[in-house]
């Protein structure tokens, strides 16, 4: 108890080089904290980007492809899948629901998705967040749309607004590429930020994909004299065709092994249907190298605080040489300058152990927001993971044996060294 | 004209549907774990895939009665030994109910060349139920101490809302279940 008195008067008497070797040390235990968060965040937002789904359902290809063009909206499929299939397995007894998107077309560079309305009631993600309007509602009729968040940002459109849908994948400037001029779509509704891939992308009827195309014949838009007009085309008078994958969720999970292997032996058409968890688990694999880059670089940052540390304790020593004399001289023995030097590191380490996760806290609260809203990374406001733990006990033990250098120092330091006048 | 396109279709898509065949890799396997929920008393399923030179140790039809009797024994090891494979964790005291054990061919490609290729593979299905929760509980395995041919295993984890996988190598690795 007394030596615990000491340690802390000893450092409350040098209290502006303990608050910078708290402060050093709090920083770095906030990045390793903060970046393991950010880390356990990115791979949980990742996988959470599409909940509640047990299959994707695509034309047989690879795995990665379908997930990337169904959930990422990246690349394209290699095949459509025929509506009749699309409707075989939408009416499977063990299919609870099913949400078909039809690909292809674009709006300034956002990718444009013929859904239908189980998109808006079924679809979730970050486990069971469902679609939500920011503003108006669903698209119910042939040419109307819904924006997803990003969407209605970058391109400042609300609802109301008229919007050209534009022929095949074009960049955000589109040129060269052939819109669909004569139906424009109405914007009825702004989808809730999602910070998912959802925020990118448009939304239409399925009816709405192929009535831009009711014209077309072979790949090209319709000869002058031979457009059908947006009027005449309803909702009843459009023939879905074909679409490119389908979201499904069986009855039960138990369902899933089954149903997802009749889908891959379906002789219909060749298909395959994957488990969007064990696929963004597969990319995630294959991507990760980056967080092992910055737990590296972190764990570097935390080697210097500690160092810092140690040089702020051994630098102090030499200040604190007649302190160490004198209580060498009033009988404190070998153990008890190391014990206290020991102590004085500890409870540096431990201070900025404590600094460092309030700090990691008080960020994360303060930039929660800020950082899903730029980034779409949504960092969960949480305590240290189990590897957050494990590292704030390394550096704990990690001040403890650094103390021990300057306590030999100080037990090495002679007594009559300490007391002499010369000092 | 339409008829003719038909018929193309029917030409290049059927035979493409017929004449897939699944990846044939010795020496690895694969299994598919699903369990409705991780909560109460689960009850699950449990499948099993692996090329049957793994388990029976040929791959050939089975014709002579030794070879028989070689399949059945190894069946019969499968079915009673599955759960030093597939390791529940004993908290939840899991009970393992084998369905079916079956050895089938895949494919005889080249025997109308003359040769006697051919390919056949172990499927099993086993029902599970534990008689206590599997919530924060981890699934191990040990595949090479009954099957030492089966070294590479591709183990897929489905509960609840719970899609998990791991690349199980000479029987190391863990599937957590969440709580």
């Amino acid at each position: 108890m007394l030596l615990l008195s000491l340690a802390y008067h000893s450092l409350k008497n040098r209290v502006l080089t303990t608050a910078l070797t708290v402060f050093s040390i709090g920083l770095s235990i906030a990045l390793l904290i903060g970046v393991e968060n950010v880390r356990v965040g990115a791979r949980e937002s990742f996988a959470n980007t599409i909940s509640q789904t047990d299959l994707i359902v695509g034309a047989r290809g690879g795995s990665l492809q379908l997930l990337l063009y169904t959930v990422f909206r990246i690349g394209s499929a290699t095949n459509n899948i025929s509506y009749e299939t699309y409707d075989h397995w939408k009416n499977h007894p063990a299919v609870a629901w099913t949400i078909p998107y039809s690909l292809g077309d674009s709006h300034r560079g956002f990718r444009v998705v013929g859904t239908d309305e189980n998109f808006y009631k079924h679809y979730r993600y970050r486990r069971d967040r469902s679609i939500e309007f920011a503003s108006g509602r669903a698209p119910a009729d042939v040419f109307e749309t819904a924006l997803g968040s990003d969407v209605a940002r970058d391109l400042g459109y609300k609802t109301g607004d008229k919007v050209v849908i534009t022929h095949g994948v074009a960049s955000a400037a589109g040129r060269g590429i052939l819109d669909h001029k004569d139906k424009p779509f109405t914007v009825t509704g702004v989808l809730a930020k999602t910070a998912t891939p959802v925020d990118r992308s448009l939304y239409i009827p399925l009816e709405g994909i192929s009535a831009v195309h009711i014209d077309w014949a072979d790949g090209a838009p319709p000869m002058p004299g031979e457009e059908v007009p947006a009027e005449k085309i309803t909702k009843q008078s459009v023939k879905i065709d074909q679409i490119t994958s389908f979201l499904l969720r069986s009855k039960s999970r138990i369902d899933t092994l089954r149903l997802q292997r009749e889908i891959s032996t379906y002789t219909e058409e060749p298909l395959q249907a994957i488990i969007p968890g064990l696929t963004l688990q597969e990319l995630w694999r294959t991507i990760g190298y980056a967080e092992d880059a910055l737990t590296v670089v972190t764990f570097f940052v935390t080697i210097v605080g500690l160092l810092g540390m140690l040089v702020s304790l051994y630098t102090s020593l030499n200040e604190r040489r007649r302190e160490m004399a004198i209580l060498r001289a009033i009988g404190a023995g070998p153990a008890k300058i190391i014990s206290l030097l020991v102590l004085e590191s500890f409870l540096l380490s431990a201070a900025g152990c404590i600094l460092g996760v309030g700090l990691v806290y008080g960020l994360s609260i303060t930039f929660q927001p800020i950082v899903e809203q730029h980034f779409g990374l949504y960092v969960p406001i949480q305590g240290p993971t189990p590897t957050g733990w494990i590292y704030l006990g390394a550096v704990m033990v990690a001040g403890l044996i650094i103390g021990f250098i300057p306590a030999w120092k100080a037990y090495r330091n002679t007594l009559s060294d300490g007391l002499s006048v010369r000092l | 004209m339409r008829f003719a396109l038909v018929l193309l279709a029917v030409g290049v898509i059927l035979p493409a549907q017929t004449r897939s065949r699944k990846a044939h890799e010795h020496g690895s396997a694969k299994v598919n774990i699903a369990f409705e929920t991780a909560k109460g008393a689960p009850k699950g399923v449990v499948e099993f895939e692996s090329p049957a030179d793994s388990v029976v140790g040929f791959e050939y039809e089975a014709k002579t009665p030794a070879d028989k009797a070689k399949v059945t024994a190894a069946l019969n090891t499968l079915k009673a030994r599955f759960g030093e494979m597939v390791i529940f964790p004993a908290a939840a005291a899991c009970k393992l109910t084998a369905k079916s054990a079956k050895m089938a061919a895949e494919h005889h490609d080249a025997k109308q060349k003359g040769k006697q290729e051919q390919h056949s593979e172990v499927h099993a299905e086993f029902d599970i139920q534990c008689a206590e929760p599997l919530s924060g509980l981890e699934i191990r395995f040990g595949f090479t101490k009954v099957f030492p041919k089966i070294h590479d295993v591709d183990v897929a984890l489905l509960v609840g809302e719970q899609q998990s996988s791991a690349d199980v190598e000479n029987d190391k690795g863990v599937l957590k279940i969440a709580k």
